[in-house]
């Protein structure tokens, strides 16, 4: 029970830590690298290396935190956030289930689909339309953040076989 | 059976997200939220130093060198945007200036957090709040009088900027040319500020000074925008377009002052 709350507040502060080094990365880079999400990519590596459905709840916390730093009206990223992980956590299970590196890709491009989209629909809802323009944005940061996710997995995966062994 | 699960679990999620966003509303999670508001705030605090290292490291200047050329080139900025305005006989742009020079503004120091999170959008965050009498649509500026945005969100101890080259701004401007052309100056997701709507018959050229025309609800007029860059003159259009070159880099703003009255 202790070792359970133990691991609950460790996440939590390491999903703090990730969401702190968002905002420096998305001020402090230039463009395109302040594109690079690491809010998302914890998430992915977290569902990758753990699969724990307490992913859904964590990516609700990451999307409250978010809305506390975002001009939208409060809720659209903790919806956004719940849903898209709702889904990824459901094809993680049902669709990417061979566990490699490449499915772990197509699941980060797959996340940014679902989240761009949803969250495109929200501010819809909220009367903001967005502009073709965008797409060179969110281009961007679904390469960069894609290819981020490949290399630490990659780094990861070999750190934790080496351990196993 | 495990349809019914998994039924059950995705109303409870939503049944949970939507709970804690109405207690939120009604404020009653303060508790939680507050401190960790402050942890983020606070480690935020040496993120304009961690830029000014970046940017040192791209120009080979010292942060002084620095500092000293980039304060020279906005104070010539606004001194010749001045005299331009000086230069004219008329009475209200003379009283603007005065109002500039004296300072009649009654303005609100603030320092930037950080950027806001939303990707549709070119947001900061500052470090004054209503606790300020800050409010929304005050006109935010820096180095006495170069208009880089307007409030949009105010909390107790913190207000979001609306940057000028957001997607979502449009501001009332005016060409210091011949014309006085007037247009509407709109950003596009942080990559860039154009001015639209200039008509068709009157002259725009590069290098000519962009200033708030003060038809903009909360905005005062004479604040420096920028200057033209470059102008997209179609024949079969109605009007004309020009690409803006903000007179202060939007990525790189330590502190502000929101203009809060007059």
């Amino acid at each position: 029970m202790l070792r359970t709350v133990l691991k609950t507040i460790l996440t939590i502060i390491l999903l703090i830590l990730f969401f702190i080094a968002n905002l420096y990365i998305s001020y402090v880079l230039p463009y395109p690298w302040s594109n690079i999400n690491l809010l998302i990519s914890f998430l992915l590596i977290f569902l990758s290396f753990w699969g724990s459905g307490s992913i859904v709840w964590l990516a609700f916390f990451a999307g409250f935190l978010s809305d506390l730093y975002s001009d939208v009206y409060f809720g659209v990223f903790s919806i956004t956030f719940t849903i898209t992980f709702l889904i990824i956590y459901w094809l993680y299970y049902e669709i990417f289930t061979n566990r490699s590196i490449w499915s772990l890709t197509i699941m980060s491009l797959v996340t940014f689909l679902i989240f761009h989209f949803t969250y495109s629909v929200l501010t819809v809802i909220n009367g903001i339309l967005p502009k073709v323009t965008l797409l060179k944005y969110y281009a961007w940061e679904i390469s960069l953040t894609t290819i981020f996710v490949f290399i630490v997995y990659f780094i990861l995966e070999k750190v934790f076989v080496r351990f196993k062994d | 059976m495990v349809k019914k699960t998994k039924t059950a679990t995705f109303v409870t999620i939503f049944v949970v997200v939507i709970f804690v966003l109405g207690l939120r509303y009604l404020h009653w999670i303060n508790f939680i939220e507050k401190p960790v508001v402050a942890i983020v705030d606070w480690s935020l605090k040496p993120i304009n130093n961690v830029k000014s290292f970046f940017i040192k490291r791209e120009k080979n200047f010292t942060i002084d060198e620095l500092n000293t050329i980039e304060d020279s080139k906005k104070e010539n900025e606004v001194l010749k945007t001045q005299v331009q305005l000086l230069s004219e006989d008329n009475e209200e742009l003379k009283k603007q200036l005065n109002f500039f020079v004296n300072k009649n503004f009654q303005h609100i120091g603030a320092k930037v957090l950080s950027r806001t999170v939303n990707p549709l959008g070119t947001t900061i965050v500052i470090d004054k709040g209503s606790k300020e009498n800050i409010m929304i649509d005050n006109p935010v500026v820096v180095n006495e009088g170069i208009l880089i945005g307007k409030i949009i969100k105010v909390e107790e101890n913190r207000s979001v900027v609306r940057l000028i080259n957001d997607n979502s701004s449009a501001i009332g401007a005016t060409v210091l040319n011949i014309d006085r052309s007037i247009g509407l100056v709109e950003g596009g997701y942080g990559l860039g500020v154009r001015m639209n709507y200039i008509p068709q018959n009157e002259i725009v050229t590069p290098g000519d000074t962009v200033i708030t025309s003060g038809l903009t609800e909360g905005l005062p007029k004479g604040l420096v925008i920028g200057k033209i860059e470059l102008v997209d003159k179609q024949p079969h259009e109605p009007f004309q377009q020009a690409v803006i070159t903000p007179a202060t880099d939007l990525t790189y703003i330590n502190f502000v002052s929101i203009i809060i009255g007059s």
